[in-house]
């Protein structure tokens, strides 16, 4: 069962005025499939991510994951269902400083209660398909923003999650590094698991399943 | 990787926040182990002291009633004399159950000690204030012509001491009281007799002049009667009933007592209001730290929130660092007090003036742990407003402010 938007509108206001960022959003996040959504900046994107993984809470419509509606469920289950299911890179740095990356991968395991097994291979195979060998023992301040991506993207992989929501994931990685990313995010849809990426990177959405198109809060498929 | 594990990466990497509070914690701990001890140890000797005084009333010459005190408190040398005929008469006093004279003698230069040093006489007859007190190991070959040192006091290879160019066998110690009482030497009448004299041959001269020609000194003369008062009797009305029938002042051991227990309540509070106020300002302080140390580090909090972190699981993670700060800077601050309390002690037990006794090892330790506890108690309140602090912020907001 997927994650499904229906209806979803989330107004922010702005100098007393409200405006709408997310706008009368309905889609599905498939398993197996990497769906991608496009757009310029501030047209609503991240926020629309985030409500998909349940940490803002949208002014009308429905999410559901795995046929449960997320927003009728407590905060606390809702933490309990990011760490079980989703596995999040977000736009913005997400390390946490003073553990190495290695300890950083660690660290999304720690959160589900039910430990799944995700093997030696499975962690050497992402930490080579990332280039991250030599960056495992170094700490997020010595690392550049493309390197602090990277980690952040295996670690949302290492837990071996159902989904994977990844904003701008090849935002600040060059061209070789964007190919790795996405080859991998290939690998891990064929296995099974749901994709979604926010992106500008046209080559990323070119080797996405569905690609949608986001502006003024508004999604529609490429 | 578990809360405790964050948390200390999180400490050891961290910034100058948990730095401020380890070493309010080492300041906290430091005050409340080092103040602990000093009241335990005034406290103890003030023990010590209650117990050996051993008589309840001391009867010395008229206006020399001060000089007493400071022989028992602080070993100050004195001289005194009391006419020995009045122990027949004081014995005869209604209420007195024992009697024992006593003489004090300042040497001024004894072998074992670059300070003058109290020898004090007693008579093996009748004594019942200093034998009693000889360490276990001593009592079986102790003999009476031998001396008895109290516990500070230095003594040779040979186990002797030199008074006026005789050397005396050292026979027996007492066992440590941390009062004058430790620097002091004990001798029975016998001894006392060879001293006088001795000292006497060197030009010096003790006491009442009257005395000088007299063959033996002790049997006219002494410095005090030390007087145990029989059961059921008011120790007040027995000191009553000397002093109307001997023309000698009188001091109470519990008057003597009294000046000490004063002492030490007046130190204990200081301490006490030391300690609480250090108490409650570093608590209040580490808030504060904490507070800041949470407010610096927003974005971690909405990392782990992001990754399906529970607001209790934060809360828990700044428990443990709050409270594992406090740990590590209790025990910094016990070794801390531990390294200039215990090498100090004799320094610290002259300035405080007051009988002072360390305590066991047993007594030292639930110190250090009372310590430890007080100084983590001071964390918690730090620890879980911090932690509720961090939990209340929304994920999501935090991840915004990130993004400027
Ligand atoms: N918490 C918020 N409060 C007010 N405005 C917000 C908030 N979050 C996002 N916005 C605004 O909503 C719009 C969409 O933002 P965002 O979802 O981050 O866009 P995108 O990811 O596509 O760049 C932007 O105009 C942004 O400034
Ligand atoms: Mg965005």
């Amino acid at each position: 069962m997927p994650v499904v938007s229906e209806n979803v509108v989330k107004e922010y206001k702005r100098r007393g005025t409200s405006f709408t960022a997310v706008d009368d959003v309905s889609f599905t996040v498939e398993e197996g499939k990497i769906t991608a959504i496009m757009g310029r900046s501030g047209s609503g994107k991240s926020t629309l991510l985030n409500i998909l993984s349940g940490m803002i809470k949208p002014e009308r419509g429905l999410v559901t994951i795995d046929g449960k509606k997320i927003f009728d469920e407590s905060v606390r289950s809702r933490d309990r269902l990011r760490a079980e299911k989703i596995g999040i890179v977000p736009q913005t740095h997400s390390l946490v400083s003073g553990l190495t990356s290695y300890e950083n991968i660690l660290l999304q395991k720690s959160f589900a209660l039910e430990k799944k097994e995700s093997s030696e291979d499975s962690f050497s195979e992402i930490v080579g398909a990332l280039d991250l060998k030599d960056l495992l023992d170094a700490y997020p301040g010595n690392l550049s923003g493309g390197e602090m991506k990277r980690v952040s993207i295996a670690r949302a992989l290492f837990g071996n999650l159902k989904y994977l929501f990844a904003d701008e994931p090849t935002g600040e990685l060059d061209k070789d590094n964007s190919k790795k990313v996405m080859e991998l995010f290939r690998t891990e849809a064929d296995k099974g698991k749901g994709i979604l990426i926010v992106t500008h990177d046209k080559l990323a959405a070119d080797m996405a399943d569905i690609v949608y198109t986001m502006e003024n809060g508004k999604l529609r498929l490429l | 990787m578990r809360i405790k594990d964050i948390a200390f990466k999180k400490i050891k990497n961290g910034k100058t926040g948990g730095a401020v509070a380890f070493l309010f914690a080492i300041i906290l701990s430091f005050t409340v182990f080092a103040g602990m001890l000093l009241a335990s140890s005034i406290s103890i000797g003030a023990g010590n002291l209650k117990q050996r005084l051993g008589a309840d009333i001391a009867v010395v010459p008229k206006g020399q009633e001060s000089n007493y005190q400071g022989i028992i408190l602080n070993g100050e040398p004195v001289e005194c004399s009391f006419e020995r005929k009045y122990e027949g008469v004081i014995r005869s006093v209604e209420g007195v159950d024992k009697v024992t004279p006593v003489i004090y003698l300042a040497s001024l230069n004894a072998s074992c000690c670059s300070v003058p040093i109290q020898i004090i006489g007693y008579d093996p007859k009748t004594d019942f204030v200093t034998t009693p007190w000889i360490s276990d190991e001593f009592v079986d070959k102790f003999s009476d012509g031998n001396l008895i040192a109290g516990n500070n006091i230095a003594v040779d290879d040979e186990n002797t001491l030199t008074f006026f160019g005789r050397t005396y066998e050292v026979g027996a110690r007492l066992n440590k009281t941390g009062t004058g009482m430790d620097k002091s030497v004990y001798v029975s009448f016998d001894v006392m007799e060879q001293l006088i004299s001795d000292a006497k041959e060197k030009g010096i001269s003790f006491g009442d002049e009257n005395a000088g020609d007299t063959a033996s000194i002790t049997e006219e003369y002494v410095s005090a009667f030390l007087v145990s008062v029989k059961e059921g009797y008011s120790v007040d009305n027995v000191a009553g009933n000397i002093m109307r029938q001997v023309p000698g002042g009188v001091v109470q051991s519990k008057s003597l007592y009294k000046t000490v227990t004063n002492g030490i309540a007046l130190i204990s509070d200081i301490i006490k209001t030391i300690t609480y106020a250090m108490f409650i300002s570093i608590t209040l302080v580490t808030v504060f730290l904490h507070l800041y140390r949470v407010g610096t580090r927003k974005k971690e909090w909405a990392i782990y929130r992001m990754m399906g972190g529970s607001r209790n699981w934060i809360l828990g993670l700044i428990f443990t660092e709050t409270i594992a700060l406090s740990f590590l800077g209790a025990v910094v601050g016990i070794a801390l007090g531990a390294l200039i309390y215990f090498p100090f002690s004799n320094l610290i037990s002259q300035q405080v003036k007051l009988p002072f006794y360390l305590p066991g090892i047993t007594g030292i330790i639930l110190t250090a742990l009372a310590s430890i506890a007080v100084t983590m108690l001071s964390g918690v309140l730090p620890g879980i407003i911090a932690g509720e602090s961090a939990a209340r912020t929304e994920c999501y907001e935090l991840m915004r402010e990130g993004e400027n």
